[in-house]
């Protein structure tokens, strides 16, 4: 199409763009991090006694672990994953646009740096290291914990930025369970679920699945228009996905089997950035995963174990207009992880933990399908030298075919510095790696497979209160500051030869605060919850092989110096209402620092009614996204909707009614 | 005499006042005289791209000249300017638009849209060849009109075009080895000539002779080569080769007089275009630089740019006639092709 000139004459006045060079930061080497959602607390705070054998508590780890329960992912039934991490906790969620690709940071590290497991089984791609939240549906977890940093050396291998675990943990005696639900929201959205739980004393099993579409021809505001600053519609933007999942689970005694399938389909047309005018290459892509684990665990007096294997199978199939761009990518990893506890004694515990996983991928730009296979296994000791003080120290060792990967560890400790456990002081060091993906060792051209293990090492302190009044009452605080220094960060760049490769290029110095606080009050018949989080990440480069590098000592692009979210909820016997607003401060686009996206707040609120009939009850809820109609873009040039609307309504049956189920 | 001094006061300062809230007037986005216009393309998909002038008159560079004027972004991978009289057209690749803009005060006279990754773009008598990355034609832009009025079709994507004797020399770069010639009065293929694995760059001499810069492939497939061609028997005359696969050379430019070459080979290499071998010496070594693009400006001099690590503000760097460095000025992001501006 070509529009002549006259349209587009433009005599707009001179306005000044002045692009000041990089702020220089306060560098806050000592930073709390406060807070807590009730939500994130485990259910007992008076904690007497320390488990030495078995995975320790969120609570009572070294680092920071905090975990979004069932009560906390139902309250947010009809938004997606990704919107209720940004917010509801301090992970960065960076979006491609409203339907496109959505990955999750912690701790200003980029989304290939956080290990996402479905029932540990990793979701990275094999390819690009990311996890795409866009696909992963509420209804994948019943619960989601979040460990920032690299220190958990739990899994077959590492990361340097944090990790999202979701998992769908079986409920034994819960009785027969169906709901169906249907929803319908701006911009042609259509949404559907239907799931079926029997939860028996020894038995329990679950089959769900979903679906949901939507044209997704929202409107935004282009500012770059040739005509001016001007409404537009989104194109090429529409989605369209669906899915199954099952659990199974049998226990008896301390031992219990379980099994988890899930299928994941996605097709999504892939609009185009906006720049001067909005483009469209005819983008799409596909994305079919199928997902299976099988788990073994044995909790006895002593002995705990567990076995777990599982194996995934990812196929992408990407579309344009020019059909030699086309590619199909497909990866699969089968995983085998064993896990084995002892109580030696009262005081001191032993965990070693080994697992192997292999890796294959296939790409367009691969010279052939590559594979990779990886063993690790770490040991862990826990020893309570005092009642209220619990030390652990785990080291784990990597190996990886024609990769050198160093021994790492992490050394902490927590310290309940009240007797009822109210207060505790949390502390740990450690040095993990990340292994490079596989679009960084094998692209054609530019990868590099001679990469080095990007490594950080740092450490964090923490205090954590939690108060769990007679009446129901909670409060919780936690604070948290953290260093690390992340090295070997991986780039792709030019050389002298014009084509981009890729190098362990830069290192980075990571700091920041994180606090979390919540509250939850009962007044009369009504129960209020509020919680809010705050991060202050300063991720900072502090090297660079680059000559006339002027990035040194700039922010890392999309990584926000302050993220703040507060989150309110009320309700009584039939109604729920609530309001959440998730706040970013800049994030720069470039890695001088000169060019950036401004900082940017995203509300929503929420009201439903439920009207309990005997067995059945109907649920009736209503959300509003970007309640002001903000324009926001979380990845410059692929703008979020404007305000939008979703009703959903849900049918409930139950078997075994909860006479003292509370609404929220 | 005291009412008349504060009524004065007053005067000055409601003046002084009123020009304060008064809008400024437009400041002089460059200076006039000869220079280098640089376009920064910006990183990929950011729609970030800039135009920027340095100014030989000043030795200063004077950056975002085309958003400082219009109040929005030039576009994503501005990629080439033609320059026809007092009017300029940027060629923004991935934005698929080209901009008119007056040269004097960068301001957007129109805009064309729609175009399929457009690449560079030639003028003759008033009409603008377009070539592209992803279309097998190159369209005709009617400079009057400011609208597409035709197309060429050449089979397969263009990148690099010259014009002479009323034909259009096209080169297919990606992952093509020829140059096509069409007769532009009549729009016909002429010929089609091999020269290489992906000719990315070429130029006219004094002599009239086509040089075509040919990398050998992204992959290293061939051996890179400078071919010269007659324009008028359209024949290869010589062909010049590297010294093996590994080598990448690009940018092949020529300076105003047309009896000097200039290419980027771990550095910048000159060559006459008498000469009957490639350089082995490197008239200015890279060093620690990453040159991306160059051109040869007046005088002997030569302008190149570094775009450091591509997600950041890169440098112009101008050396004089005997390779020593004299200026070096930060440009936009990815500061990309250099057009000489005589004055």
């Amino acid at each position: 199409m070509v529009k002549r000139s006259s349209d587009y004459i433009n005599r707009a006045s001179v306005r000044c763009l002045i692009l000041s060079a990089t702020a220089l930061f306060l560098f806050m080497t000592v930073a709390v991090r406060a807070a807590a959602q009730d939500s994130f607390i485990e259910d007992t705070v008076n904690i007497s006694a320390v488990t030495v054998t078995a995975r320790a508590s969120a609570r009572l780890s070294p680092y920071t672990v905090v975990k979004m329960d069932a009560e906390l992912l139902s309250r947010h039934e009809g938004g997606d994953l990704a919107s209720l991490l940004q917010s509801s906790s301090n992970l960065f969620v960076r979006r491609n646009g409203n339907q496109g690709l959505a990955s999750v940071s912690v701790r200003g590290m980029s989304g290939s740096h956080t290990l996402v497991t479905w029932n540990d089984l990793p979701l990275n791609s094999p390819g690009n290291g990311f996890s795409d939240f866009a696909i992963i549906p509420l209804m994948a977890a019943s619960t989601v914990r979040i460990t920032s940093g690299g220190s958990d050396l739990d899994d077959i291998s590492g990361y340097i930025g944090g990790k999202v675990e979701l998992a769908t943990d079986p409920e034994f005696d819960t009785g027969m369970t169906a709901d169906v639900s249907l929803g319908a929201g701006s911009y042609g959205e259509l949404v559907s679920s239907a799931s079926f739980t029997l939860g028996g004393p020894r038995f329990y099993g679950r089959l769900g699945a979903w679906s949901g579409k939507g044209t997704n021809d929202f409107r935004f505001i282009n500012k770059d228009a040739p005509e001016g600053t001007r409404h537009e519609r989104r194109s090429n933007a529409s989605f369209a996905s669906g899915g199954i999942m099952g659990d199974l689970a049998y226990h008896k005694g301390n031992s219990r089997v379980s099994t988890h399938l899930w299928f994941n389909d996605a097709d999504r047309e892939l609009p185009g950035p906006v720049t001067t005018v909005q483009q469209d290459f005819g983008e799409r892509q596909t994305d079919r995963s199928f997902r299976g684990v099988m788990k073994y665990s044995l909790d006895g007096d002593r002995l705990t174990a567990g076995l777990t294997a599982g194996g995934s199978h990812d196929f992408n199939r990407y579309y344009h207009m020019v059909s030699s761009n086309n590619g199909d990518n497909s990866s699969s990893s089968l995983m085998l992880k064993m896990r084995l506890g002892y109580r030696v004694t009262g005081k001191t515990g032993l965990v070693l933990n080994a697992g192997d996983t292999y890796e294959r991928a296939s790409a367009l730009n691969f010279e052939s399908r590559e594979e990779r296979n990886a063993f690790s296994a770490s040991v862990a000791v826990r020893y309570n030298p005092l009642p209220r003080l619990n030390l652990l120290l785990q080291v784990r060792q990597v190996a990886v075919t024609g990769v050198k990967v160093a021994p790492e560890f992490t050394a902490g400790a927590s310290w309940m510095l009240s007797r009822n456990g109210e207060h505790l002081l949390k502390m740990s060091l450690s040095r993990n790696t990340k292994l490079a993906c596989f679009n960084d060792l094998y692209w054609i051209p530019g990868g590099n497979p001679d990469l080095e293990p990007e490594t950080s090492a740092g450490g964090e302190l923490s205090w954590s209160f939690a108060e769990l009044r007679p009446s129901g009452d909670r409060n919780t605080l936690d604070l948290s500051i953290y260093a690390s220094r992340v090295e070997d960060l991986i780039q792709w760049i030019p050389g002298q030869s014009g084509l981009w490769h890729a190098v362990n290029l830069r290192s980075v110095n990571v700091s920041g605060l994180e606090a979390r606080a919540g509250g939850q009050r009962s007044p009369g018949r009504w129960k209020l919850n509020g919680w809010m989080n705050y991060a202050f990440t300063r991720s900072v480069i502090a090297g660079s092989d680059i000559a006339n590098d002027r990035s040194v000592g700039s922010q890392l692009i999309y990584a926000p110096l302050h993220h703040a979210n507060i989150n309110l909820t009320a309700g009584r016997e039939w109604l729920r209402t609530g309001l959440s607003a998730a706040w970013e401060s800049r994030r720069f686009t470039t890695s001088d620092n000169t060019e950036w996206l401004p900082s940017s707040i995203m509300t929503e609120a929420f009201a439903g009614a439920i009207f309990p009939v005997g067995p059945v009850k109907l649920q009736a809820d209503l959300r509003v996204n970007n309640l002001f109609g903000i324009p926001v873009e979380s990845v410059r040039n692929y703008p979020m909707p404007l305000r939008t609307f979703k009703i959903r309504l849900t049918l409930t049956w139950s078997g075994k009614p909860n006479e003292n189920e509370n609404v929220l | 005499m005291k009412m008349k001094t504060y009524c004065k006061i007053i005067t000055a300062l409601t003046l002084l006042l009123a020009s304060a809230c008064e809008p400024q007037e437009k400041p002089a986005s460059y200076p006039e005289g000869e220079g280098f216009f640089v376009l920064n393309e910006g990183n990929y998909l950011a729609g970030n791209g800039t135009i920027s002038f340095y100014s030989l008159e000043t030795g200063e560079i004077y950056n975002d000249l085309f958003g400082t004027v219009n109040g929005r972004a030039l576009g994503d991978i501005p990629s080439f300017m033609a320059v026809e009289g007092s009017m300029g057209y940027i060629v923004v690749n991935n934005s698929g638009t080209i901009e008119a803009i007056d040269m004097a005060t960068m301001e957007s006279l129109g805009t064309v849209t729609g175009l399929a990754s457009p690449r560079q773009m030639v003028i003759n008598e008033m009409k603008g060849y377009i070539s592209s990355l992803q279309d097998g034609g190159i369209k005709v832009l009617d400079l009057d009109g400011m609208a597409v009025s035709d197309e060429i079709e050449v089979g397969s994507s263009t990148e690099a075009m010259v014009i002479s004797a009323g034909r259009l020399f096209a080169a297919h770069w990606s992952a093509g080895s020829t140059i096509t010639v069409t007769d532009l009065a009549t729009g016909n293929l002429i010929r089609t000539i091999s020269v290489g694995l992906e000719p990315e760059s070429m130029v006219l001499d004094c002599n009239g002779k086509l040089w075509v810069l040919c990398t050998g492939g992204w992959q290293g497939e061939e051996i890179p080569r400078i071919v010269r061609i007659n324009t008028s028997t359209l024949e290869k005359e010589a062909e010049l080769q590297f010294r093996t696969v590994d080598d990448n050379p690009s940018s092949l430019t020529c300076n105003a007089a047309g009896d000097t070459l200039y290419y980027l080979d771990e550095g910048v290499r000159r060559m006459q275009v008498t000469a009957d071998a490639l350089p082995s010496g490197v008239f200015i070594p890279a060093g620690d630089r990453l040159f991306y693009k160059l051109i040869a400006g007046p005088r002997g001099m030569v302008a190149v740019t570094d775009a450091i690590d591509y997600q950041q503000k890169g440098d112009l760097l101008i050396y004089n006639s005997r390779g020593e460095l004299i200026d070096t000025e930060q440009a936009g992001i990815i500061p990309g092709y250099i057009h000489y501006m005589k004055d």
